[in-house]
Parts: structure tokens; sequence; C-alpha cells
């Protein structure tokens, strides 16, 4: 679909540009050939577009009037990019006096109107065409200037980039090497636009009896031609106004696949913020749990499982910790229940309950619907989650005005509210910044916020605290605990840090290698752990070790989603591995208060072995 | 014993529009050579400004930063780039402190092409010994950064600033974004490098347990300024300002009755 979008247009740019070049064998008449004996004609099979006032073939000047318009267009382009690139690179790369330098510069040549200038030039220069593109190019060359700056400095504070300069690499080692690759794409986009705009002024020139002059066919004193004949001869116009409006058009379509190609897709849809949402019921029934997960199996492709079997329920009230090494399905297992799976990722079996009412069953858009409603969802980084250009009121705003028949008033009121739950010191303020200039605990309070707005009955948090520091995390965790409390709101808590399972969570789900390997309440998690991979991830906790020692850890590593064993997953890492335990697939097995997948929980209770 | 890196009475400001941000504001302490400084404060307290002084990236307003006894404050940019063998970094995100367009190889060799001409066999082996210090091997080279885990991308991040074989490392929030066994894994690997090769680390971090664990010394950062400085296991058990003693109580232990006994303490 996107290959095409760019293909058809690209294939009918390179189509114009081989007849225009090859224009001398092509032609079926010469450019200049009058008949005065058969004055505009319509098209024929001698004449396929027709002729013009003086009998002239007008497919053949078409043909020699794209070499004077595409070559001008081409060299108001190449002095474009040959100025833009490097200038926009170095204000990006260098801040400071150069930045400063060229940057003025660019907004004192936006300022000139590029038509006034491109008029004098033609004055000063007698209709020299080619000093004329030059100029449109250099008039041009600000825009480009402009972005691959913007697009350098963005890619300049990747950690990537920072750490190469850190190797001591020289700059133009790392602008050829690290910088120019990544900035390729708003390059293409931005020459692509500028070639359209080039041959539209090109001809509009031509068009005003401006640069090459008759009888020299452009394709812009051919389009002015064809304006005075259109009494007598319609198609004229049809036919040069057609070829100028084609070629400016596959120039622009095919600069907007490129785009669409090089944009980046946004990486989870924030469920907190869904698009003009109307307020839906979901049908309830008794149920365990406000929110009940019932064998969810998740695959990738229709074939690779990436979570099995998972089971677990949120009482209202009840803060529940999703536990395990990265790449053990947690943030699969909460993007589920949020209904939210990345593309090619679906739920292949199991319910995702909330309140009773199956929500996995529902159409993705009901579902959407939905989402916001029951259940808020809040990032691990809080400001990279907020929108830059917006304010936080205007992010706010969007979400509260999803209710209906909320005045602006109220919507307002509704906002501040909101932050004065979420226990932000100074309302007006933080409502009228932008994410930037609030403080990374400011912005996870403000994505709890938004995760609040509509009010939901759930909270799903992937690390909401990972990204903060300690005396921040404390507060959000805090502030996660009383929303709980106050709100009867149950909340799924992602989370690899024990600290933050002591502090906050009843209960803890602990997940390895897709599945559910242990639930139990904290206290017995923390005294007497059920599983071994438990007890391994509990050791391998710095807190509490003696300083410089080595620490224990886990050997080897999480296998890779499917690639895991038909026994015992966990078992070429555990300690307490036996042949029992690979013989066949592990099944969860109650514990005194909770359950575990382990054959020898037994023993492991028994043996404090290593 | 001189130390290998002295810094004193460092001071960073950075100019603005209309004002003046101070960022660091008379910084001093000492690494010896073999030992972990540990540099501990929250987001905004200037440590990575101060790293960045240390490793010549940020303009020093004024002060001191002497290396191997050599004032090294206002190097010139070739002494600087000769430097950058001596002084490596690692970050923070394994994720995006490798280029994701080159291989393993390739961004281990970068160094190497600064700072020597060797040829091409013998920074193919160089790569090599330093991949497998890091518990890698020689046949990850051709590989690209996405093809691994976390905990590898910062083994091979570390990969990296070991093979310009420098006498300081300069680690700012390393293990931070790690999972827990991940991050028990690197901090014995950096403690086993730093046991067999005798090197010297600047250690960066938020989280005051990881630099109670790895530190020798450690230097409290707010604002830009040191709160107190000093051994580690001083300032980890009797801290001497208040700042240092709401960090501690901050901090979360693995347990949950312990951990509501201490809720309370936080102010
Ligand atoms: N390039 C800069 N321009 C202006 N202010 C800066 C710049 N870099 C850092 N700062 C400011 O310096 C202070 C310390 O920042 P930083 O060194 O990043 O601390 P940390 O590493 O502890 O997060 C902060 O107030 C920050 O806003
Ligand atoms: S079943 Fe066996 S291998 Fe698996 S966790 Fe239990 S003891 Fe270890
Ligand atoms: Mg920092």
């Amino acid at each position: 679909m996107r290959r095409l979008e760019l293909l058809i247009p690209a294939a009918v740019l390179t189509l114009v540009v081989l007849a225009v070049l090859f224009a001398p064998l092509l032609a079926p008449h010469q450019p200049l050939e009058q008949n005065l004996d058969d004055v505009l004609g319509s098209p024929s099979a001698q004449h396929w577009f027709g002729t013009d006032s003086l009998g002239r073939d007008i497919l053949s000047r078409i043909l020699y009037g794209g070499r004077v318009s595409l070559s001008g267009a081409a060299i108001a382009l190449a002095v474009f990019v040959a100025l833009g690139v490097p200038l926009g690179l170095w204000a990006g790369f260098t801040s400071g006096p150069a930045d400063r330098t060229i940057t003025w510069l660019a907004d004192l040549l936006l300022a000139l109107p590029t038509v006034i200038i491109l008029l004098v030039v033609l004055a000063v220069f007698k209709d020299n065409e080619v000093v004329t593109m030059v100029a449109l190019g250099v008039t041009g060359s600000t825009s480009m200037i402009r972005v691959v700056r913007g697009a350098t400095k963005a890619v300049r504070g990747q950690v990537f980039v920072v750490s190469a300069e850190g190797a001591g690499l020289n700059q133009w080692h790392i602008l050829r090497r690290h910088v120019l690759p990544h900035v390729r794409g708003p390059i293409t986009v931005q020459a692509t636009f500028f070639a359209a705009t080039a041959v539209l002024v090109e001809t509009s020139l031509g068009f005003l009896g401006l640069g090459v002059q008759a009888p020299r066919p452009t394709w812009g004193n051919l389009v002015g031609e064809s304006i005075q004949q259109i009494q007598p001869a319609p198609w004229f116009l049809l036919i040069t106004g057609g070829v100028v409006a084609l070629v400016a058009l596959c120039v622009g379509l095919v600069g907007d696949a490129i785009r669409d190609m090089t944009a980046t897709e946004p990486d989870l849809p924030s469920p907190s913020r869904p698009a003009r949402a109307r307020p839906g019921t979901a049908s309830t029934s008794p149920s365990s749990g406000v929110l009940a997960l019932e064998n969810v199996t998740v695959c990738h492709g229709g074939v690779t499982p990436l979570v099995t079997d998972v089971s677990f329920a949120l009482r209202a009230g009840e803060v529940v910790g999703l536990v395990g090494e990265s790449g053990c399905g947690k943030s699969m297992t909460a993007r589920a229940a949020l209904g939210l799976l990345p593309d090619g990722v679906e739920l292949v079996s199991g319910v995702v309950r909330v309140d009773g009412a199956d929500v996995a069953a529902l159409s993705s858009a009901a579902r959407r619907r939905l989402l916001g409603r029951l259940i808020g969802y809040v990032p691990q980084d809080p400001v990279p989650s907020l929108d830059p250009s917006f304010t936080v009121g205007s992010q706010l705003a969007e979400v509260v005005a999803t209710e209906p028949g909320l005045s602006r008033a109220e919507v307002r009121e509704r906002c501040a509210d909101l932050l004065r739950r979420v226990r932000v010191p100074d309302v007006p303020r933080v409502l009228a910044s932008y994410p930037h200039q609030i403080s990374g605990g400011m912005a996870q309070r403000v994505n709890i916020a938004l995760a609040m707005a509509l009010r939901p009955r759930i909270l799903i948090a992937d690390e909401p605290t990972t990204a903060l520091d300690v005396t921040v995390q404390a507060e959000i965790l805090d502030l996660l605990r009383t929303l709980a409390a106050e709100q009867d709101l149950a909340v799924l808590l992602v989370t690899h840090d024990w600290g933050v399972v002591a502090d906050l969570c009843e209960r803890a789900v602990v997940m390895y290698a897709g599945e559910v390997v242990e639930i139990s309440p904290v206290a017995t998690l923390f005294a007497r752990p059920s599983h071994p991979y438990t007890r391994a991830l509990l050791r391998a906790d710095l807190r509490g070790s003696t300083p410089f020692s080595q620490l224990p850890t886990i050997p080897g590593v999480v296998p890779a989603a499917g690639a895991w064993a038909y026994g015992c997953r966990f078992a070429d890492r555990c300690v307490l591995a036996a042949d029992e335990c690979r013989a066949a697939p592990v099944p969860l097995r109650s514990t005194p208060d909770g359950v575990a997948r382990c054959v020898r929980s037994d023993e492991l209770q028994k043996a404090e072995v290593r | 014993m001189n130390p290998l890196l002295r810094v004193h009475e460092l001071g960073v400001r950075f100019h603005m529009r209309r004002s003046e941000v101070v960022a660091v504001d008379g910084v001093s302490f000492e690494a010896r050579k073999g030992e972990t400084v540990g540099i501990v404060g929250e987001s905004g307290s200037g440590k990575t400004t101060l790293t960045g002084a240390v490793l010549g990236r940020v303009p020093i307003s004024c002060g001191q930063v002497v290396f191997r006894g050599e004032d090294v404050t206002h190097a010139t940019p070739r002494r600087r780039r000769e430097l950058t063998a001596e002084l490596q970094p690692v970050y923070q995100d394994p994720f995006s402190s490798l280029n994701p367009a080159r291989t393993i190889g390739q961004t281990l060799e970068e160094p190497l092409l600064v700072h020597t001409r060797l040829p091409a066999g013998r920074r193919r082996t160089r790569v090599e010994a330093a991949l497998e210090q890091v518990g890698l091997s020689g046949r990850d080279l051709d590989r690209l950064p996405r093809e691994f885990s976390g905990g590898q991308r910062q083994r091979i991040a570390i990969a990296r600033a070991l093979v310009a074989e420098p006498s300081l490392i300069v680690l700012d929030e390393a293990v931070s974004a790690l999972d827990l066994s991940v991050q028990a894994q690197i901090l014995n690997l950096l403690l086993r490098l730093q046991a067999d090769l005798g090197l010297t680390y600047l250690f960066i971090s938020h989280d005051l347990d990881v630099i109670r664990h790895v530190s020798h010394t450690t230097v409290v950062m707010r604002r830009g300024q040191v709160v107190e400085a000093g051994p580690t296991a001083e300032i980890v058990t009797c801290p001497a300002s208040e700042y240092t003693r709401r960090l501690l109580d901050s901090t979360l232990v693995p347990d949950p009755e312990l951990q509501a006994a201490r809720r309370g303490r936080v102010i």
C-alpha cells in the first residue's frame, strides 16, 4: 500500500523526466517548426496534443519546454540542498556563534519576500534563467536550514551521539556517521517539497512572460500562450496546465510518501487519552474482582507465544505488583489487560473482565471507547509521555472534554481539581506549563491526573517511579496508595523493584518466561517465597549486601519468547532443578495462601539451599 | 600517594538569555587509583554536568581538574582527545548509547581508530579481548545492538570503554536502567574489572543503595553543591546532613514490615 503511494508518482515522474531528456529523439516535430496551414489544430494522429497558433506541434514544444523548466527547477533544488543541508547541520551541531549567525541570516532571508527578490534578479540579470533559479534556491534554503538544524539538534541530544563524542571522535566523523543518517528523512522530504515549488515558480515566471522568452518554449510560456487561446482551443491549456500540475503533484506525492515512511510510529497509544470518546457502559456482572484475567494467552504473529495462561484478579482498592525480569511478559500482560496490544500481537485465548464484563470480546473500537473510563494508564517515562507542543492544561482538557455536556469553565475547573487531587502544589502554574518546564515528578503527577481524568476503576502503572528520584518516588508511591484507598481504585503496578512491592503492594504476581510462577501476599513472598525464581530474584537485590561483595545472580538469561523448555521453564537456571522438573509442564499449585508453579516447593521451604 | 583525579573548587555556569544557571558550585573531591568515588544526588543536582566537566565536555567556569598531576582544566582540544583514551564514559541507557546502525565491532573499534594506529588485525584482537573481558565473545562482533539484551548492551558499552585501556571510567547511572539480576551481574563485573585492572571509577547514581555497594568514598550533591563527602561507610551509617538523612530514609527496603515502619519517617 505504502509502496504503491511512492512507486506510482515516482514512476510517472521518471517517465516525464526521461521523455524531456530524450526530447530530440522522441519529439515528432521540431519545436519551432511552423505550419500556418494547421493552426490550433485539435489533437490528431499527426499531432497528439494538437498545434498552437503558429501551427507548431504542442507535444514537441512541451517536451523541449520541459528541458528549460525542469533544468531550472533542478538548479534551484541543487542550490537549495547544497546551501541548506551543510548550513543546517553546522548550525544544529555547533550551538554557539555559528548557530546564532546562521539562524539570524536564515531569519533575515525569510523576512524578505521571495517574489520581489526574483523580480529584481530578473530585471538586473535580463531574464537570465540560471541566475533566477539560483536566487530561488538561496531564498528557499532557509526552510531547509531550519529543518535540518532542528533534526540535527534532536539527534545530537541522543545518547549515542553523546557517547560517540565521549569516545573522542572528531566532529566531522560524528556528523557523517552518526548524525547524517538520522536526518536523511527530513532532508529528502524537504527537498521534494521544494522541487514541487520550484517547478511551479519556474512556470509561473514563464507564464508572466519573464525568464526564457518565446519562441523558445518553456512550460511557463506555453501555459501563458495557451491561456490566450482558451476560446478557440481549450485543450491547449488543459494539456500544458495538466503537465505542470501532474509533475508538481507527483513530486508532492513522493514527498508525502517518503515523509510517511520515515515518520516514527508512536510506541504505545495512551489509553488514558482516547480520541474524543463517548461514554460507554459495560454490562456488569458480579465477579471476583474489578479486573480479572482468566487464562490469557497472547501470541505474536499468531504463532509465537509471549504470555501463556495468565490468570489473576484485582479487587477494588487493592494494589497488586506484577514482578519479574525484563522480557518475562509483564508489560504484555498489562497491555492485554488494557486491550492495547501492539501490532501483530493478539489475545489468542482467555478472557479479560472489567467489572465482570468481557472486554477482550469487544471490538477494538468499542474497547477503546471504554478505556480511560474503566482503566487508566500511567506510563514509565513521565516527560516523554506528554506531548511537548501542548501545555499540561490543554492536554488535560482534551481528555476531560471527552465527557459530553461540560462547559469550558467546567472543563477548566475539572482540570485544576484533577491536579489538586494528585497534590500538585502550584496548580495554575503547572496548568500553563509545557511538559519540558516541569520536573519529572510533576510530570508523573500530571500523567496520573490524565489517567484519573475519566474516573476509572482501575489504574495500570508500568514502572511508574523507575525514572524518578527517590524522594519523588516516595511521594508518588504515597499518592498511589492514597488514591487506591480513598477512591477504591484497583492498581496493577508493573515493577522490577522489590522495594516498591514491599512499600505499596498487598499481593504480588511473579512472572517468568511468559507465565505466572507465583502469586502470594507480600508478607509471605518476602519471608518464604514458594518459587525458586522468586527467591533468586529477591537475593539478587543488593540492599542488605556486604559492600564490594559479589552479589548472588541468576545464571543464564531469560529465554526468548517461545523458546521455552517443555517442562519447567526455569529449570536451566534453577539451583533445585531435578529430572522431575523437566519431565512435563509444571502446573500452578496451591500454597497456603497463594499459588506457585514448582514441583519442589516443599524442598525449597525445607532446605535453605543456595 | 597522589590521587589519580583531583577536582578542586570546580564551578560550571551556563549562561542563559537573561539568567545564569550555576550547575556546579565549588565542588571538590579526590579519586585514588583503584578506588571508586560515588557521586549521589537527585536529578538536577549537577552530577551529569560535573562528569561533563571532568570529561572536558562542558566548559569549566572556575576551579581545577587535575588528572595524574596534570592540570587539565583548560586542556587544548588535541590534549583533550588524547585524554579521552584515559577517561572513558559509560552512560545509563544501553539502548540508545550504541548506534543502532553499526555493528558491535564497528562501534568498539572507533576508540582505536582515534587513539592508535593499529592495523586492522590487531584492532580486531583488542576488540575481541575487550568483549571477552565483559563476558561476551568475539563471535558477537558482527551483530547489531538490537540483537542484544539490555544487560548485554551495557556489557558492550563497558567493553567500548575498556578498548582504549583507560585508567578512569566515568559511570553515569550505568546500572540504573537494568533489571535487578542484571544489575547485580553488571556490578559484579565492574567490581571484578576494578580488582583485575586497577581501574578507578567515578560512579554517578541517584541510587544510594548502589553507591553504598560500590563506592569507597561518597560525595552527596544537591543543587550543584557538595552536601557532604567522606568514606561511604560513615555517610550511610551516620550522615552529617539532614539532606543525606532524607535520601537514606527515602530509599526503599525490600521488606514489607520494615518498609511500613520506615514510611512514617519520610517527610
Ligand atoms: N546546557 C545547559 N544549559 C542550562 N542549564 C543546564 C544545562 N545543563 C544542565 N543545566 C542545569 O544544571 C543543573 C544540573 O543539571 P545536571 O548536571 O543535568 O544534573 P543531574 O545530572 O544531577 O541530573 C540543572 O539545574 C540543569 O537544569
Ligand atoms: S520445578 Fe524444578 S526447576 Fe522448576 S522451579 Fe521448581 S525446582 Fe526449579
Ligand atoms: Mg543526570
